[in-house]
């Protein structure tokens, strides 16, 4: 099942996992770090497919939030990979 | 919060856009028009030999969902966040190959001119046959992300002036791309503005204003 990997950047480059985000049903489900979890289903991310920056995409939008976390967490610092 | 602008400020937003838009030759002519000063962070990203090259992607270059980010280590204990600008996602046609570097590199130098210091030093380099933008890494550093909604609340009031600093810069260069605390790395209480490769709104803003450039 494809499921999205969120990763946290170390001070000596190496990475750890900080959540697992996949789709369970029509909605979407993150295990991990419990603060990050809370952040994202509260603040959602930004939908990269619209215009307006101000549309935002949450846990209950399903797929679309799960193809539009890597687009959200590219830093470095944070970074989302989708995997199969 | 007090902000110094250079009296010649009105009349160097031409200057802006040019800096914007063509690159380094103009962002190095800029640095003298501007006076601004160089941070010694600058000359270690620019001239320290590389040690080390990490891939932050686990899905490699094959992978078109996700822009190529480097972690690299530099002689001497220097760190940086190395983006080349042929491993970014072009989103959209009209985007010009290669812009995002020159984006990034352009947000430090504005941040620079307005005395903000809020954007970790920035240079357009070569690694490794490839250009692109190199920052310096900001160490121990937490994505806005990942504060406790507590903390988030008093984190926005004691770094209040930061935030201040931090919404003039992106007015100043139209940023399209922060929404609810995104792209800020905060590290021993000090606001970074990080990521302005989609930042679409500072160019087509100025198109706007100066539509005969």
């Amino acid at each position: 099942m494809k499921h999205v990997t969120i990763y946290k950047l170390q001070d000596d480059g190496s990475q750890t996992v900080l959540a697992v985000c996949k789709l369970v049903g029509e909605a979407v489900e993150c295990e991990g770090n419990q603060i990050f979890i809370n952040n994202l289903m509260e603040d959602g991310i930004r939908d990269y497919a619209e215009l307006d920056p101000n549309i935002r995409l949450f846990p209950k939008d399903g797929a679309e939030f799960l193809e539009q976390l890597p687009n959200n967490f590219r830093s470095g610092y944070l970074m989302a990979e989708i995997e199969e | 919060m007090r902000v110094r602008v250079p009296p010649r400020a009105p009349n160097l937003w031409r200057h802006y856009i040019r800096l914007l838009k063509n690159g380094r030759n103009d962002l190095r002519k800029s640095r003298r028009i501007f006076s601004i000063p160089k941070h010694p962070h600058e000359e270690i990203l620019e001239s320290r030999t590389i040690v080390g090259k990490r891939d932050l992607r686990k899905m490699r270059p094959e992978s078109i969902h996700t822009n190529a980010v480097y972690f690299v280590s530099l002689e001497d204990d220097g760190s940086g966040i190395f983006k080349p600008k042929l491993g970014r996602n072009v989103n959209k046609a009209t985007e010009e190959l290669g812009i995002y570097p020159k984006r990034a590199r352009a947000a430090y130098l504005i941040s620079q001119f307005f005395g903000l210091d809020i954007v970790p030093p920035t240079v357009v380099r070569e690694i490794d046959d490839t250009i692109g933008s190199l920052q310096k890494y900001v160490s121990g550093g937490r994505d806005f992300y990942e504060f406790a909604d507590i903390s988030q609340e008093e984190l926005l009031k004691k770094l209040q002036k930061q935030f201040a600093a931090l919404w003039v810069f992106d007015y100043i260069i139209w940023n399209s791309d922060r929404g609810s605390g995104r792209n800020i790395i905060i590290s021993a209480d000090k606001v970074h503005a990080i990521d302005f490769e989609n930042n679409e709104g500072v160019v087509s803003k100025l198109d706007t204003w100066y539509p005969n450039k």
